[in-house]
């Protein structure tokens, strides 16, 4: 089980930050989401584990939007900084001349601003489906929604992922 | 010679096969460069998780049923009410199986008749004679 979550801690920690825009609440839930894959299905068999982390992660992800979006209600007049972002943005020097690693940071924060500009399905989704290389099938099931459900909010995603990138950086695909 | 729409089908599958991997890229990228800082945080919070695990596998597998009833309606997040209103309705059933008007009256023919005196002594107990009246209406149904 250790092994299992050091294999895919810092991969969930990645989708909950495009998810919450916020490290704390992406640790949280984290957190909640290996607590209750180890105390309640640590007797599954192991290939039943990373569908089973990803479903819970997604729940608590879900539920954290519907907590937001209540606690936006009530708080309405309180002005949040939106642009308030994680330690994780910024990233350690390599050995690479000034240029190419500016290029690489800016290519990298792009492509994470992009995904957050996605909706919060099309977002998991794509990275359920690209990224973790899961089928529609076990996305579906992840995302508990239906299979064509997930081939619309791929197909949403990859549309608006390919004209932001060929928008931002004259990339054409 | 494949037909335009063919063509087009390969060249879209292509687009995206590109942008997935430029994205996926990225991504991976982006996970190899994280700050030591939240790479602690994360271990920590690994640790947590398998603390708890730990802590699971020392208590004793046969955890009691009703603990085990309260663990499930506790973590049930859309019903917070049950376990107030179940205890509500446990203490309001316990109560009127224990008033007074439940315990059923003595048989007539078991004090009409004479007793020994150490029968007449377990008799004066109520709980026995309780028992007693019990039996005797299950033995008439």
């Amino acid at each position: 089980m250790e092994e299992f979550l050091v294999d895919i801690e810092k991969r969930a920690y990645r989708m909950a930050v495009l998810a919450t825009r916020s490290h704390a609440d992406a640790l949280d839930l984290l957190q909640d989401s290996m607590i209750k894959l180890v105390t309640k299905y640590h007797t599954k068999p192991n290939n039943e584990w990373k569908p089973l982390f990803y479903k819970i992660l997604q729940n608590r992800i879900r539920d954290w939007h519907r907590h937001q979006k209540v606690r936006n209600l009530v708080y309405f007049w309180k002005n949040d900084d939106a642009d308030e972002w994680l330690p994780s943005q910024t990233y350690e020097a390599v050995l690479d001349t000034p240029e190419q690693e500016l290029q690489k940071t800016q290519q990298q924060s792009a492509a994470l601003k992009q995904l957050e500009q996605l909706s919060t399905k099309q977002q998991q989704c794509f990275l359920l489906r690209s990224w973790e290389g899961l089928s529609v099938a076990e996305t579906a099931e992840i995302m508990s929604c239906s299979q064509g459900s997930v081939k619309t909010h791929y197909f949403r995603a990859v549309t608006k992922l390919r004209a932001m990138m060929e928008d931002d950086d004259e990339i054409t695909f | 010679m494949k037909s335009p729409s063919k063509q087009r089908n390969s060249q879209e599958m292509y687009d995206e096969d590109k942008l997935k991997q430029t994205v996926n890229e990225q991504l991976d990228n982006s996970i190899n460069r994280l700050e030591k800082n939240t790479l602690a945080d994360i271990v920590q919070a690994r640790s947590a998780a398998l603390s708890k695990l730990a802590e699971q596998a020392e208590q004793s597998p046969y955890m009691p049923l009703f603990s085990r009833v309260i663990d499930r309606l506790s973590s049930n997040q859309t019903a917070p009410w049950l376990i107030p209103s179940a205890a509500a309705l446990i203490i309001a059933i316990s109560v009127n199986y224990l008033s007074v008007e439940a315990i059923p009256e003595l048989p007539l023919a078991l004090m009409a008749g004479e007793l020994p005196t150490e029968d007449l002594a377990l008799l004066e107990d109520l709980e026995f004679l309780t028992w007693l009246a019990k039996n005797e209406m299950d033995a008439v149904l």
